[in-house]
């Protein structure tokens, strides 16, 4: 199955991009996709403790198992207001 | 006061990168033909402990923001007994002095008004995904909430 990933502010700054697509085996949950992203990148590696996930523009807290054409944000802590 | 009548209490959320109107936003609420209405706005502010900021910008996941805040409202609207309510926050260039974002709420009495502004507000901060730049006047920027990699 293939996911659109999105990213925002410093996340999307350090990364050079705001979004891009994975191709991922059938079954994987959200946090198997954060560990499998920070694998490929350090930048998310570092912060993948702090990084809370949406899910088809909805807070997930737990792993939550990903369909075909999800959208899937890496949210860093939010500082609006 | 719980509010029976939730989801009769018309709700206004938006992202926006003009200037935020609060006689728009006033004129929404007061239709609402209430007792009282609390405006809460969030200003960029100019000196923050011992550095003096130029301006601020803003970037919002704005598809999951505006359904996000959508959700605190009709949970005010559940928890007080509301008339209106309105959630408005700018993105892009947001100048010293300038509202970055406005809460309002019209009510029957001023207290439920006080009370629901300030539950918005607070969770506005927590769980809208909008993120905040500080440019400084000496040149440097950095984003907030960023605390953690430093």
């Amino acid at each position: 199955m293939t996911v659109t990933i999105h990213v925002f502010a410093s996340l999307r700054e350090q990364l050079g991009r705001s979004s891009w697509t994975e191709t991922l085996p059938d079954g994987t949950d959200t946090e198997a996709l954060l560990r499998h992203l920070a694998l490929q990148s350090p930048e998310i590696a570092i912060l993948q403790d702090v990084i809370r996930i949406a899910l088809n523009d909805r807070w997930v807290s737990t792993a939550t198992s990903l369909s075909q054409g999800d959208e899937v944000a890496l949210l860093t802590p939010v500082s609006g207001g | 006061m719980s509010n029976a009548d939730t989801f009769l209490t018309p709700i206004h959320v938006a992202i926006q990168e003009e200037p935020l109107s609060v006689d728009a936003i006033w004129h929404f609420l007061a239709a609402a033909e209430g007792g009282g209405i609390a405006i809460f706005g969030g200003t960029t502010r100019r000196v923050t402990g011992q550095r003096r900021t130029a301006q601020l910008s803003y970037e919002a996941h704005e598809s999951m923001a505006v359904l996000e805040m959508r959700r605190l409202a009709e949970e005010a609207a559940k928890r007080w007994d509301t008339l209106r309510i309105v959630m408005v926050h700018r993105t892009g260039i947001v100048p010293v002095s300038e509202a970055s974002v406005l809460i309002g709420v019209a009510t029957r009495h001023r207290g439920p008004a006080f009370e629901a502004a300030r539950f918005l507000i607070d969770e506005l901060k927590v769980s809208v995904p909008v993120w905040k730049k500080e440019h400084f006047e000496d040149g440097s920027a950095e984003w907030q909430g960023d605390a953690w990699i430093r």
